[in-house]
């Protein structure tokens, strides 16, 4: 099973400070049969030899499991790209002597072709269970006593694997914290906000731009936003009907549409078809949903 | 005695963590098997036999035992990287090569250790103390990858550097190499047996 693999290493990341700490840990073949079983049991739980991907998108509301990808080329990568390029890493068992600050860890998987394969995961299930779950005993030297070693579980799954091109993502909540990405997605919103205006130029993305450097749920939705590529065709008159719908009050300023105060999110949740209405009665009365997700049914207009 | 040295090389049993301290020491003495073949053939002198007459089958015995020992530690340690497939990928972003240390080592301290004259038993001392402070120099500046077993094997020495305007590079202790190549490709990615923390052979399937 390893021997599909020229190297496999891992890699724990410990917090120092504001900073983090990689760290190479030398790890027998045992562990390494361990670590491709969970490799392969992760492939196996995302199906990764089926096509049909759905893309991550950064403001959606995901359940525990699911069945992601993403593109590496994202700016919101960056720091994934970073941790791929990383070389030469210290190699330091001692790292393990503060499981408290381990962040997360990962492995790299080396194939024959040089080819590298990321697996990562955070380090709750990787600390030490033994003050948890109570004295362990083992037998030594003849008799029953108290195992004091450390006893680091590993789990049987990755968050995410990632490649050169994809990120695969298992456990969306994972993929979130171990790469930060509400970090990146809140210092970069105000940027991207303002690269909005000139795909839209009919609204006021200055002016929500204030909103969005603050506030991650809104940063998430400008992140879904730029990665969206037909953004350029939504209409302003469709967009003041649905907002009209929706209850959201609109004030036109400087030819540009923006929201009332306290509507920013919402708005911008229009615009990334996250709030939609219904009116489905005889008398008329709109319904005005939130989407946690937007998965799109196959369109029954288009040919 | 073998589950202790097993204990040492790297093979983990229920122990502490490891830390390779003990293979470091044996890969630094392992260095001066050239000086104990030497002073093996060499012997004691004849003052020496005044005291023991069999002494010089002892001293023999210690010299073989001085050779053996470490080498098979040595040994030990490259059969648990191969076992365990305990290997790293090594980028060279720089590189010097370390061959003029051979020439430090040859001359500054194999050379004069052989030469000394021991006409006495506080020589013999002096010998032993210096002996022991060369191996505590040895370990304590990292050089104890210059052995001359390396050398049989084809094995060149290469000090990986950071370079200066790397910043995917994430260590900041020197790397050494052993690798039978004459010259390495900035940016290659070698898959390398770990001697030690610092000390990596590559591996060649």
């Amino acid at each position: 099973m390893i021997n599909n693999f020229s190297a496999i290493e891992l890699f724990v990341v410990l917090k120092d400070g504001k900073k983090e700490q990689h760290y190479n840990i030398p790890t027998t073949k045992d562990v390494k049969i361990l670590l491709v079983r969970s490799l392969e049991t992760t492939r196996k739980k995302l199906r990764i030899d089926d096509g049909d991907w759905e893309t991550y998108e950064f403001a959606e509301e995901y359940a525990p499991k699911e069945r992601l990808r993403l593109n590496t080329n994202s700016s919101e990568l960056t720091s994934l790209v970073k941790i791929q390029d990383l070389n030469n890493i210290n190699t330091d068992s001692s790292a393990l002597d503060s499981p408290e600050n381990i962040t997360y860890y990962y492995v790299k998987f080396t194939k024959k072709n040089n080819q590298a394969l990321f697996t990562f995961k955070r380090a709750q299930t990787f600390k030490p269970v033994l003050e948890k779950n109570g004295n362990f005993l083992s037998p030594q030297n003849g008799m029953l006593d108290i195992f004091t070693q450390n006893v680091f579980k590993l789990a049987d799954d990755f968050d995410f694997i990632a490649n050169d091109q994809y990120a695969y993502i298992l456990h969306p909540v994972g993929f979130k914290n171990i790469l930060k990405l509400n970090q990146y997605i809140l210092e970069k919103a105000k940027e991207k906000t303002l690269a909005l205006q000139k795909k839209l130029p009919f609204i006021d993305f200055e002016h929500l731009s204030h909103t969005v450097e603050n506030n991650i749920g809104s940063a998430n939705v400008i992140a879904s936003l730029s990665a969206y590529s037909e953004i350029e065709n939504l209409a302003k008159s469709k967009i003041l009907a649905k907002a009209k719908e929706a209850r959201i009050k609109i004030n036109i300023v400087s030819e540009k549409l923006r929201p009332e105060k306290g509507s920013e999110v919402d708005f911008l949740k229009i615009l990334n078809f996250q709030i939609y209405t219904v009116q489905l009665t005889e008398d008329g009365e709109v319904l005005v949903f939130e989407a946690l997700r937007k998965k799109q049914k196959k369109s029954m207009n288009k040919p | 005695m073998f589950v202790f040295c097993n204990l040492l090389i790297g093979v983990p049993m229920y122990t502490k963590k490891e830390s390779l301290g003990f293979v470091r020491i044996m890969m630094a003495i392992s260095g001066f098997s050239p000086l104990f073949i030497l002073w093996a053939i060499k012997g004691l002198p004849s003052s020496f036999l005044l005291i023991y007459q069999d002494i010089n089958k002892i001293w023999i015995g210690l010299c073989l035992f001085m050779i053996f020992l470490p080498n098979f530690i040595l040994w030990k340690r490259y059969k648990s990287c191969s076992v365990n497939d305990d290997t790293k990928t090594v980028t060279v972003n720089s590189y010097k090569e370390s061959s003029e240390n051979i020439l430090a080592y040859l001359f500054a301290t194999l050379f004069p250790l052989f030469q000394s004259q021991l006409s006495s038993m506080n020589d013999f001392i002096a010998l032993v103390v210096a002996f022991l402070v060369l191996v505590f120099i040895f370990i304590h500046l990292n050089l104890y990858y210059l052995n001359i077993v390396f050398a049989f094997k084809g094995y060149n020495t290469f000090t990986i550097v950071p370079g200066n305007s790397d910043e995917n590079q994430h260590f900041t202790k020197p790397i050494i190499l052993l690798s039978k190549r004459h010259s390495i490709k900035i940016g290659s990615e070698l898959i390398s047996y770990r001697l030690s923390d610092t000390v990596y052979m590559e591996k060649y399937d």
